[in-house]
C-alpha cells in the first residue's frame, strides 16, 4: 500500500492514503482528477483532505487536514504523490497485462 | 456488425453531433468490478477498504485455484478413459471377454515417492539394510588386515 507520512507542528506523523471506500467517498462529494486543473483551489484540498479517511478520519478535522496542508513544502511534488497515492487502488483492481504483442518503428 | 467505426465516431463529434461523452467515474469502474472480487472470494468489506495490493493476489489465487481445478477434472477424465479401456474387452460384440479390473489404488502422482525420499531410516531401519552389511562386512576385514600387519 502506497502511503505518504506527513506531520504537524507538533512534529505528530500522520499517514496518507487512499481505498476503495475512501476513493467512493471523495468522487461522491464532487471529486475527480480532471477537476485538478479546472477548479485547482477546491480539488487540491479535496485530494489532500481525503487521503487522511483511510487511516487518520477519526482523529484529524478537515481544519486540521488544511493546516498541515500549509505547512508542507514543494506542494508540486507532494500533488503529484497525492495523485498517484489516489490513483493507485484502481490501477490494482482491474488487470492492465494484455497478451497482444507491439511493436514500434522507432 | 453495428459498431461505429472510429473515423465516424470522432467526424460527428468535430461535428457537434454528440459522441459518446460520459466517462466512467472510478466508483463506476469499482462497482463493475466488485462482482468478479466477491467470486473470487473476497468480502465486500475487503474489497472497499483492503490494501491495494490484494487485488492482484486474489486474481493470482483464482487462477492458481483454476489451474488445480483444471487439472483435477483432467484427472478425473483420465479414471473415466481407463475405466472404459478396462471393460472395452466386454464390449467386444463377436467375442465378449471378462472385464478387466480397476485398479485397486489411485494413480501414482509423485507424491508418494516424495514422502518415501524424505522418510528418515531409523538405526534399527539401518542396521537391517544391505548396505550397512556391506560395510560392516568391509570394517571386519579392514581390521583382520591391521591386526596382521600390526601384529
Amino acid at each position: 500500500m502506497k502511503q505518504i507520512t506527513v506531520r504537524d507542528c507538533d512534529k505528530n506523523p500522520y499517514i496518507l492514503t487512499f481505498t476503495a471506500e475512501t476513493v467512493k467517498a471523495l468522487e461522491a462529494r464532487g471529486f475527480s482528477l480532471e477537476g485538478i486543473t479546472d477548479k485547482p483551489m477546491t480539488m487540491i484540498p479535496m485530494l489532500f483532505e481525503g487521503a487522511f479517511l483511510a487511516k487518520e478520519g477519526n482523529k484529524v478535522s478537515s481544519e486540521k487536514a488544511l493546516e498541515i496542508y500549509q505547512l508542507q513544502k514543494d506542494k508540486t511534488g507532494l500533488i503529484k504523490k497525492l495523485i498517484e497515492l489516489y490513483n493507485e487502488p484502481i490501477d490494482e483492481v482491474i488487470v492492465k497485462e494484455g497478451n497482444a504483442e507491439w511493436e514500434s518503428n522507432f | 456488425m453495428g459498431e461505429q467505426l472510429l473515423g465516424e465516431k470522432f467526424s460527428q463529434e468535430d461535428m457537434g453531433a454528440g459522441g459518446d461523452t460520459s466517462a466512467l467515474s472510478y466508483t463506476d469502474i469499482f462497482y463493475q468490478c466488485l462482482p468478479h472480487y466477491l467470486a473470487m472470494g473476497m468480502s465486500a468489506d475487503e474489497f472497499w477498504n483492503c490494501d491495494p495490493k490484494l487485488y492482484p493476489a486474489y486474481r493470482e489465487m483464482d487462477r492458481i485455484k483454476n489451474e488445480r481445478e483444471n487439472e483435477r477434472l483432467w484427472l478425473q477424465g483420465a479414471y473415466v478413459y481407463q475405466a472404459i479401456l478396462l471393460t472395452a474387452p466386454r464390449l467386444n460384440s463377436l467375442k465378449p471377454e471378462e472385464p478387466l479390473s480397476y485398479p485397486e489404488k489411485p494413480f501414482d502422482l509423485g507424491l508418494r515417492k516424495v514422502e518415501e525420499e524424505e522418510h528418515e531410516m531409523t538405526d534399527e531401519e539401518i542396521r537391517k539394510s544391505p548396505q550397512f552389511a556391506k560395510v560392516m562386512e568391509w570394517a571386519i576385514r579392514v581390521n583382520k588386515q591391521k591386526g596382521h600387519t600390526d601384529g
